[in-house]
């Protein structure tokens, strides 16, 4: 239909055509590789800023904490690390400041792969203060509390982290519950807790109304272990959640939504920066569920004021110490005369 | 292919073939030789490099490769020497002012209907090949080749005026059904 635009000199492919052909085919070729070398190295270069500044802007969301000079060990990569895990009712500074409702030394030992939960009970007599282990934390004084653990027990510390309740909660249900078998059932009319016997699956609400319970009723019969019933509770619990997030993802996206939890409701030592987190949480997976042991600090019953407190000795404190360092526990440790038992672990 | 000192055998038993389809389709939008030939070398090129790719429907792809090179080297040529739509034509032959209009109208057209018309009308395909390169049915392929002759025809109609009166009426694009061309004296090429 064209034909009349046509060359009316013949075409034909002659050598110099050819020719100009392979030279430009070459030219071509040598631009398709530099052209997908330039694409990979800015895909590259972007994938690592854009890392980079994700990992920044996260760390930048934590809230930190400067501990006084001295206060905190630095710890060589590979070496146990010591944590002083707080669990508060609020990190926020309203309300006349955040209450320590459990505070934790835990030992992560990544050569070892072990981790050791030392609990320190609420009415425990804080050598520093004088007053209870809850209160340690009113006016927000992370050395302080840093302090208190340390003039305990005696181990240099590295790290300290607090979360508080909403956290806790946001932390377990993010990891979609935590399946735990109770022995008998279980109730606490102040938490609301409610748990039949046998595996249930916890949601975070109902896992903090466990670790939280110091109104315990078991079978229908009221726990008189009290705290340290529930220090117990809470190591059963950990070492539950523990077990069942090795087998949770950590892909980038799940590591951002534990990052953003992070952000809302902790607060870091301000020598912990977000890669040194991702990194103890990788040892954390590496631990074996059977290679996590907890042990609550020793105690003598005593009045103070009036008051039902706890003392600790110094060989309670060594008691620990060998805890702490490798784990061991001292003989029998049944729980008080009476007391029905309650045995919770992970299925 | 990776030796660039030869062709490879299924790339060099269909050159020709391919350089001639190539040449006809940039030679029918450009109407030059040495830019035709240099479209038509750069799309052999291009189907060389690719030619694992190309090579299962490399008539098409050829044909459409050099249409867009030669679209570009008319555009190019009028950023270089900018044509006022208005001045006189005088300098211009027919066929030349055919080819202005038939790049422009090409240039403006849906993608699909300018696919059709480079494959049917400028390499002179025939319209199962199409279909096939296009992955459509035949009439599919002769709907889009109607709807964009028409647009064709309309869009070339502003110059129809100036080209008729040298070409006894037809806009110069298309040659009149052979029938009408019994009756009236075909325009000079």
């Amino acid at each position: 239909m064209l034909q009349h635009l046509d060359d009316p000199d013949p075409f034909d492919a002659s050598p110099a055509l050819r020719a100009g052909v392979q030279r430009r085919a070459a030219q071509l070729r040598r631009r398709r590789v530099s052209f997908a070398s330039v694409v990979a190295i800015v895909v590259v270069f972007g994938f690592a800023t854009a890392s980079f500044a994700w990992v920044r802007m996260r760390d930048d969301n934590i809230q930190r904490v400067h501990l006084a000079d001295g206060t905190l060990t630095d710890v060589a990569p590979s070496e146990p690390v010591d944590i002083v895990l707080v669990g508060s009712d609020s990190v926020s500074t309203e309300m006349g400041g955040p209450r320590a409702d459990v505070v934790m030394l835990v030992r992560l030992d990544p050569a070892a792969g072990s981790l050791h939960i030392l609990s320190f009970p609420r009415d425990l007599i804080d050598p520093r203060t004088g007053g209870r282990m809850a209160d340690v934390l009113v006016g927000h004084d992370a050395t302080a509390v840093v302090d208190s653990v340390h003039l305990l027990v005696s181990v240099p510390i590295h790290h300290y982290i607090q979360l508080d309740f909403q956290g806790f909660v946001a932390l377990v249900n993010e990891m979609g519950g935590v399946r735990l078998d109770v022995s008998a059932p279980i109730a606490d009319r102040f938490t609301g807790l409610s748990l039949p016997a046998g595996c249930s699956q916890l949601d975070g609400t109902t896992a903090l109304g466990l670790v939280r319970s110091r109104h315990l009723e078991v079978d229908g019969v009221a726990d008189p272990t009290s705290d340290l019933g529930r220090t117990t509770r809470e190591q059963a619990f950990i070492t539950a959640a523990l077990a069942q997030l090795s087998s949770s993802a950590t892909d980038p996206l799940t590591l951002d939504r534990y990052a953003r939890i992070l952000g809302d409701h902790a607060v870091l030592d301000d020598k912990l920066d977000f890669t040194h987190l991702v990194a103890l949480g990788r040892e954390l997976r590496n631990v074996a569920p059977n290679a996590i042991e907890s042990f609550t600090l020793p105690s003598t019953p005593a009045t103070q004021n009036g008051a039902a407190v706890l003392i600790s000795s110094a060989a309670d404190a060594d008691m620990a110490r060998r805890f702490l360092i490798d784990g061991t526990l001292p003989g029998s440790s049944t729980p008080q005369d009476g007391a029905p038992r309650l045995r919770i672990t992970s299925c | 292919m990776d030796d660039p000192a030869s062709l490879p055998a299924s790339f060099d038993d269909r050159f020709a073939g391919l350089a001639a389809i190539a040449y006809r389709v940039s030679f029918r939008i450009l109407g030059s030789r040495p830019e035709a030939e240099d479209v038509a070398q750069e799309t052999l090129a291009r189907a060389y490099v690719r030619w694992s790719r190309v090579e299962g429907h490399a008539e098409p792809w050829v044909a459409r490769v050099a249409a867009n090179q030669a679209l570009k080297v008319v555009s190019r040529r009028q950023r270089r020497a900018p044509r006022d739509p208005k001045a006189p034509a005088d300098d211009l032959d027919t066929v030349a002012l055919t080819r202005l209009g038939l790049a422009g109208a090409l240039e403006s057209l849906p993608r699909r209907q300018r696919e059709v018309l480079v494959l049917r009308y400028l390499a002179d395909l025939p319209e199962e090949a199409v279909a096939r390169h296009l992955g459509c049915a035949v009439g599919t392929v002769k709907q889009h080749a109607h709807r964009g002759l028409s647009k064709l025809r309309v869009l070339l109609d502003p110059g129809a005026e100036l080209i008729g009166e040298a070409t006894n009426g037809h806009s110069g694009l298309f040659r009149p059904a052979p029938t009408v061309e019994t009756k009236r004296p075909t325009p000079k090429p």
